[in-house]
């Protein structure tokens, strides 16, 4: 579903990927771990289309980065990116007008499950309650592919849970889910494969049952290990 | 899709303007009424008072919404295509040319409403429903109506024109190679707007030469100064009416053609800038 081939991303003199590669298979739930500024956002937003590349190919579903790509991919940014402009309402009419896969009915059932009114402002609302908004919009579509980049940064326990519940019982189980993360103890029970990656290169990318079969160790405790400081 | 972002840019400005353009209703309102009281009461100091403080508030708010208009819509391109919410409209499934023509145009079209909206405000705030503009079309003969249209046709292209200068100097600005933080990419992107205005009147030289010349002959040839006036001279004779209004309609026409051009060139210059080299912070 995804492939990356050789890919390298330079801001400046700074290399954030650098001979990137890898391929990600529909119907798994990959987490993208590393240190920060390892280049695990610059990856998502390659993949998103908010960034191009040095070198190398990129290609979601056989094709490049592009409109084509962006109508099957469903991506939540780290920061809040919905205009404040808007009622929650304007959002989801906005959501319905752009994306077909958009679910309209999911969307307003997980708002009312949160107490969201949808005729509230987007700017009154609380920094949590706007994270919980941008998560739904992104899950109540049918992508093919879902980038999710810190999905729990800067969020309570409890909400930490909500999101996963949510991303697990909303998800298209035939997309390929991506998440960007360091929350790696939260997040390891729903991955299906993880990728470590370090410096812009790609240090790892294995099947959590097999990390936990042969390496003896959770995905949490490996990764303390690969990137001890 | 380029209807639906059209409909998508005119929601969030119609938010802006609607509640500017009622604060504006409500000045001239006031001013209206003050005026009316005034004209009834002439001899009531406070009131001729009051009328003249709420027609400089009236005034100064006109003023303020003709400039805020304008700085609105080049923010607008800047924080929703640029900064946070740019992680939104970057990843719809439109390509770039249609995020900036949906900018370019609702950001024209409500920068247009703006001023008739203040040349409303400004006639009901001094009761006077007259406008210049209309007896001038009136008494006007076909040839000076062209020059008119013409000339309305040039006034409008450049809110286009120099909004796509705004829209090009912040794409470049902001899509600049390296991890800059905001306040670089302000920097960066007023350095591009010097350079596009420095474009932009060298461009203007080009093409006054080029009407120069096609009116007088080239300009590289001597005696320019003199064929200038010559031709001059031929229109101020009695009677040589036509070829004057020929010569504006010629330059109005040039103008016109040159500020299109130029819209379009820094609107090629913004969505490369967008489509190939994006950099979102």
């Amino acid at each position: 579903m995804i492939q990356c081939e050789h890919v390298k991303k330079e801001y400046g003199r700074k290399t954030a990927l650098a001979d990137f590669s890898a391929e990600f298979e529909t119907g798994k739930i990959i987490g993208l771990l590393g240190p920060n500024g390892s280049g695990k956002t610059t990856l998502i937003k390659i993949l998103a289309g908010l960034l191009t590349t040095e070198e190398g190919v990129v290609r979601i579903d056989k094709k490049p980065i592009g409109v084509d790509t962006k109508r099957i991919v469903s991506y939540l940014p780290e920061r809040p990116y919905l205009s404040s402009a808007f009622r929650v309402k304007d959002i989801i009419r906005t959501f319905e007008e752009f994306y077909e896969d958009f679910d309209k009915s999911v969307a307003e059932q997980m708002l009312q499950s949160l107490h969201i009114d949808t005729k509230s402002r987007i700017a009154s609302l609380s920094k949590g309650n706007r994270e919980k908004v941008q998560l739904v919009m992104v899950m109540s579509r049918r992508a093919k592919v879902y980038l999710l980049d810190e999905p729990m940064g800067g969020v309570d326990p409890a909400a930490r849970d909500f999101i996963l519940k949510t991303i697990l019982n909303n998800y298209n189980e035939e997309a390929c889910v991506l998440i960007s993360t360091h929350l790696i103890s939260d997040v390891e029970k729903i991955l299906d494969e993880v990728i470590f990656i370090k410096d812009g290169e790609l240090v790892l990318h294995e099947s959590v049952d097999r990390i936990r079969e042969e390496e003896k160790k959770s995905v949490d405790a490996l990764f303390r290990e690969v990137f001890a400081c | 899709m380029l209807g639906k972002l059209i409909g998508y840019d005119n929601r969030i400005q119609s938010k802006f303007f609607g509640g500017v353009y009622a604060v504006m209703g409500v000045l001239a309102g006031i001013a209206a009424v003050l005026k009316a009281l005034n004209e009834h009461f002439n001899h009531v100091i406070v009131l001729q008072y009051a009328y003249q403080i709420a027609w400089v508030i009236c005034r100064a708010a006109a003023i303020a919404v003709i400039v805020g208009s304008i700085i609105y819509v080049i923010a607008l391109f800047r924080n929703n295509l640029l900064k946070d919410e740019g992680y939104f409209m970057h990843t719809l499934p439109v390509p770039a040319w249609q995020l900036y023509v949906s900018k370019l145009v609702t950001g024209t079209v409500w920068i247009v409403v703006s001023i008739v909206v203040v040349i409303l405000a400004y006639m009901l705030g001094s009761l006077d429903f007259h406008l210049p503009i209309l007896e001038i079309l009136r008494d006007s003969g076909v040839e000076e109506l062209k020059i008119v249209w013409l000339a309305g046709i040039a006034i409008f292209l450049s809110i286009p024109a120099a909004l796509s200068q705004f829209y090009a100097s912040f794409s470049i600005g902001y899509t600049w190679e390296g991890k800059g933080n905001s306040r670089d990419r302000d920097i960066l992107s007023v350095v591009a707007l010097i350079f596009v205005y420095i474009a932009q009147q060298i461009v203007g030289m080009i093409t006054l030469g080029l009407f120069i010349t096609f009116q007088c002959g080239s300009i590289f040839k001597p005696h320019l100064l003199e064929r200038v006036i010559a031709v001059l001279n031929t229109m101020d004779h009695v009677g040589e009416g036509t070829k004057f209004n020929e010569y504006l309609c010629h330059l109005m026409g040039t103008v016109s053609v040159e500020t299109f051009l130029l819209c379009v060139a820094f609107g090629v210059v913004a969505v490369w800038r967008m489509s190939r080299h994006l950099n979102m912070e």
